[in-house]
């Protein structure tokens, strides 16, 4: 769940966004990474000079002991054998062993323990000398050697245990060096593996982004070209609009214009205008009201209110209402099934397509012809035909009937009015109420447009 | 004058005709593009009112074709479209005039007498042969100070003998010409229009203003 949301709100992110993580990404782990390797580095190295003067401190200490050695030998030899040339271990001593104490000095000065231990070998070492010193003077005589072998022993285990320390001092740093040294292999492991991890993730990221922003691409071009679609229709529907708009208000006008140029020598004539232009105008009317229906439905996804429809009882009521209004100029006949046939939707525009059906069916079949209007249930669908044997529409104009304004030239040249309109606003309501409409038809032998609507369950 | 007027619907070709006739006009009213073709072939016109969107043959494709054949006389185009691509389009195949619909019929008559004028007869709204003067707005005749009103019939005669002075007109001419194309006249219906006419003319001292060339037809005397 957490890398789901996670992965949501990563993906809600503006590209601009995520693309500066996906760069941040790599290069802060390159940076982490060099920047860790390299304290670890330096604090190794400081480990290392650690050690050495740890080492170094050991080997003065041997020095020490040695000078130390030497001068006892030397000062025994010479009162053995009183040849000044056994002497010469013994001056060399003395002038090497306070160099040697202050460089032990120095190298202890960060341990205070070994640097106290140092001020007690300088004072030990120091009474050491000036014993064999004297023990020379006196040449060996009043005690002396035997007080300076005491002294060399009490020196010789300070400095034993100093060594002592010293050791163990080097090996517990050589220990901790070890230890940071393999700190260091897994510190370094772990950036490579951390670098390949946040590389790996940014150019999958990458990729994805990528990707996204093509998908998006694609998806603009496409919603571009349904609008340049869109807007071709649209003009060419306002280009016709306004042909089929002008032209009756241009026939309103010159009648009009005429009754008035009319009017005073011949009332008779003014009024026959005046009817033309009653008539003209109610066409019009009709004209406008169909195109502001276009209009108001032209982009509904769906129907706004919706109620469960019984087509029977729908077509029944067509049906009286056609009967009584329109005489019995044409032989209609109505089949509906037994059982109740529902769908949703709304009952005025499903109304409206039986209307405009019937209408053009009336107008397109000579008077004494036959209207079929039937319902019946095909699966989960409500089949609504209306058939006539009337003039029938040639295959040219077959596939363009449901288009607006078109109108059959077979049609125009007979003189039938209509707005070429009607099976457009059939269309339209049928595709809202999610069914479809299909036509067959031949010449002089009638028309049947069938509607197919889905069932209310 | 005579004009042939071509437009498809005929609830705004009837008002037309009615309105251009009533100002005394002679108008051949036709719904399609090949029955106009073959009348501009057939006869001469003073004046052509085209609907630009026709079935079959366009009205600028007509306008093509009769500027093609070298043909002069005036082109009023009519049409629903209002772009000014639409008018350069109808003014280039040769139209001299252009209207959108819905049209105002004064308008309309006003373009028609302009386009009318262009013929040299004209001065102004009259056509003057001699010291008659024909005024086209008011199918009025005027001779001096004296002036008489013509009935719509008696100026589309008297009109096509001015724009014909001294040029003896068959029968055979003035039937094609002052009938419209599709009213055959009775045998002597030239000869009772021409009568009738001279009476008129009586009214101002000039019954023999046109003559009688036997045997060949009428001639306007000056």
């Amino acid at each position: 769940m957490g890398w789901q949301r996670l992965w949501q709100g990563w993906s809600a992110l503006p590209p601009f966004h995520r693309g500066w993580v996906i760069i941040a990404l790599p290069v802060l782990s390159l940076v982490t990474a060099v920047g860790g390797l390299a304290w670890v580095n330096f604090s190794l190295r400081d480990y290392e000079r650690w050690v050495v003067a740890s080492q170094r401190v050991h080997l003065e200490g041997r020095d020490l002991l040695n000078h130390l050695l030497d001068a006892e030998t030397a000062v025994r030899g010479y009162l053995l054998t009183r040849r000044p040339g056994f002497l010469e271990p013994y001056h060399t001593a003395v002038q090497q062993w306070p160099l040697t104490l202050e460089n032990l000095d120095i190298l202890v000065s960060d341990n205070p323990p070994q640097a106290r231990r140092v001020q007690d070998l300088h004072r030990a070492v120091a009474q050491t000398f000036a014993l064999l010193e004297r023990t020379l003077i006196t040449a060996g005589g009043q005690g002396s050697l035997e007080a300076t072998k005491q002294q060399m022993d009490r020196t010789r285990a300070l400095l034993n245990g100093f060594l002592l320390e010293q050791a163990t001092l080097v090996q517990q740093r050589q220990q901790q060096l070890e230890q940071r040294q393999q700190w260091s292999h897994w510190l370094g492991l772990g950036a490579i593996i951390v670098g390949f991890t946040s590389g790996g993730l940014a150019l999958s990221l990458f990729r994805q982004l990528y990707r996204e922003l093509q998908t998006r691409e694609s998806q603009l071009a496409t919603a571009n070209q349904q609008l340049q679609a869109a807007c071709e229709r649209l003009s060419r529907f306002t280009a016709q609009a306004s042909h089929e708009l002008r032209a009756p208000l241009a026939a309103i006008l010159s009648h009009a214009q005429v009754g008035v140029m009319l009017g005073q020598q011949s009332p008779d004539q003014a009024l026959a205008r005046l009817e033309k232009v009653a008539t003209l105008a109610k066409d019009m009317g009709q004209l406008v009201g169909d195109l502001l229906f276009l209009a108001r439905h032209e982009n509904a996804a769906t129907l706004t209110r919706t109620t469960r429809v019984e087509m029977g009882h729908l077509l029944q009521q067509v049906n009286q209402t056609w009967q009584a209004t329109q005489g019995s100029s044409h032989h209609l006949t109505l089949a509906t099934p037994e059982q109740p046939l529902y769908v949703w939707g709304d009952p005025d525009l499903l109304r409206q397509v039986v209307m405009n059906l019937l209408s053009n069916a009336y107008r397109y079949t000579p008077v004494g012809g036959h209207i079929r209007l039937a319902l019946q249930r095909q699966d989960q669908q409500a089949v609504l035909t209306v058939a006539d044997d009337g003039m029938g529409i040639s295959p040219e104009a077959l596939p363009h009937i449901f288009e607006y304004f078109y109108r059959d030239e077979r049609v125009r040249q007979r003189g039938i009015s209509g707005s070429g309109l009607g099976l457009a606003i059939v269309r339209q309501i049928v595709e809202l109420h999610g069914g479809t409409i299909t036509v067959d038809s031949q010449i002089n032998q009638g028309t049947t447009f069938t509607v197919r609507l889905p069932v209310a369950s | 004058m005579r004009i042939l007027l071509v437009e498809d619907d005929p609830e705004q070709r009837e008002p037309l005709w009615t309105a251009l006739t009533h100002v005394g006009h002679l108008v051949d009213g036709v719904g399609d593009g090949p029955t106009a073709q073959w009348l501009l072939g057939e006869k001469d016109y003073d004046l052509l009112i085209l609907d630009w969107m026709l079935p079959q043959v366009s009205g600028i494709e007509l306008c093509q074709s009769y500027r093609q054949q070298g043909k002069g006389a005036p082109i009023l185009l009519l049409t629903a479209k209002d772009t000014t691509q639409d008018k350069v389009m109808g003014l280039d195949a040769g139209a001299d005039d252009y209207l959108v619909k819905p049209v105002d019929l004064e308008e309309l008559l006003a373009r028609v007498r302009a386009l009318g004028r262009r013929s040299p007869r004209w001065q102004g709204d009259q056509l003057v042969v001699g010291d008659w003067a024909l005024d086209g707005p008011t199918m009025t005749l005027r001779r001096g100070d004296r002036c008489i009103t013509l009935s719509a019939r008696e100026y589309q005669f008297l009109e096509y003998f001015f724009r014909h002075p001294q040029q003896v007109l068959s029968r055979e001419q003035l039937e094609l010409n002052l009938w419209e194309w599709d009213r055959q006249p009775e045998s002597n219906a030239v000869s009772a229009q021409i009568r009738r006419l001279r009476l008129r003319l009586a009214e101002l001292e000039g019954a023999d203003l046109i003559e009688t060339v036997y045997g060949v037809g009428y001639r306007l005397r000056l």
